[in-house]
């Protein structure tokens, strides 16, 4: 009985952590950090700090006197501004491929976004979503502010 | 007296707003030109329509999913630096991307790309960059076999450059893109010195 248990537990752990080998594909990194600032991936929240990578799926957390700035495998970079909430919902690069997307969704604060190639493979590839409306962008730079309840 | 009525009205509003539900989260997009000047184009779509921003420092204010304002509004770029003025700050340096060029069908750099070489690598050594990333491209002469294999190598001698210049390995990232993504887009068949390239990007 105690044995089985401990396979169990043994096979969880090891789909697990398979899972996110898996799913573990550096898609950016992070190149500045002031203040508090976390990512949250799977159950694990993790203090941001340069040069770490970013995978998709993550999702980035700025405290008050916190920002992020990344640069992304396209070229494109994200800049947090203090209080925000944002996911990395979609990221998609191979040119091969020809498989080409981005979608972040921000809940709260503030961001800046300069495209990268992944807008210049597929002009509709990269979409911002907000609570109160979805943003297409065409081979620019963009910034979104989301006033959302700061006891979230 | 005025200033205690008005008091009560607001905080009546607030409750109100907050009764039907209506503190939604306030959402702004502002166009803003790219670092190089451009200036290309959003589109920002809810359940209402969709509304184009395309002029620098234009914007758009939205409170409901099922809103959209009939009017775009144009800030001006000191507004701009005041609402993002901490993403502002966090923008990190955009990659710097160099173009070395190729002869046809050889990972043979042209001359002039040649004489490039030392000054990206003073650039690297200037920003201490430990993420660089190298892909190989070609035009579309010959089977994409082929010329997956041509771009490989292009971007494999540029590395090795690098390499040999100092650089560890492990902060260089090869690709070979084949002639997937052209600088100049042609037909197939068609030589053209601008795809034989090597792209790299110092970030």
């Amino acid at each position: 009985m105690y044995r089985g248990c401990l396979l169990l537990v043994f096979l969880f752990v090891f789909s697990a952590s398979w899972a996110i080998a898996a799913d573990g594909d550096a898609v950016g990194r992070i190149r500045t950090v002031s203040g508090d600032a976390h990512i949250l991936r799977g159950a694990d929240k993790l203090a941001a700090k340069p040069e770490m990578r970013i995978v998709r799926g993550d999702t980035l957390l700025t405290g008050k006197q916190g920002s992020i700035g990344i640069v992304f495998i396209d070229n494109s970079t994200l800049a947090l501004g203090s209080n925000s909430i944002f996911k990395l919902a979609r990221y998609d690069f191979n040119v091969l491929e020809k498989k080409a997307g981005f979608v972040g969704q921000i809940r709260r604060g503030s961001l800046i976004y300069l495209s990268g190639l992944i807008a210049k493979m597929n002009a509709d590839a990269v979409r911002f979503e907000t609570p109160a409306a979805v943003a297409g962008v065409r081979g620019t730079r963009l910034a979104i502010k989301v006033e959302g309840d700061d006891n979230e | 007296m005025n200033n205690s009525i008005l008091l009560v009205l607001s905080s009546l509003a607030v409750l109100l707003c907050t009764l039907c539900g209506c503190a939604a989260p306030h959402s702004q997009f502002v166009l803003l030109p790219s670092p190089d000047g451009h200036v290309g184009r959003v589109t920002v779509t809810n359940k209402a329509g969709e509304m184009p921003l395309e002029k620098p420092f234009e914007s758009v204010d939205l409170l409901y999913p099922n809103e959209l304002p009939s009017q775009s509004t144009v800030l001006t770029e000191a507004q701009v630096n005041t609402l993002f003025r901490d993403a502002l700050a966090a923008q990190p340096t955009a990659p710097a991307t160099y173009l070395l060029y190729f002869e046809p069908g050889t990972s043979r750099l042209t001359q002039e790309s040649e004489k490039l070489l030392p000054q990206i690598m003073e650039y690297i050594r200037t920003t201490n960059s430990r993420d660089i990333s190298i892909s190989g491209h070609s035009d579309k002469v010959g089977s994409r076999e082929v010329n997956i294999r041509i771009s490989r190598e292009r971007a494999e001698v540029i590395a090795k450059k690098l390499i040999e210049s100092g650089l560890p390995p492990e902060s260089l990232e090869v690709a070979s893109h084949g002639m997937e993504l052209p600088l100049v887009d042609t037909p197939e068949g068609t030589p053209e010195p601008r795809n034989r390239r090597v792209e790299l990007v110092v970030r």
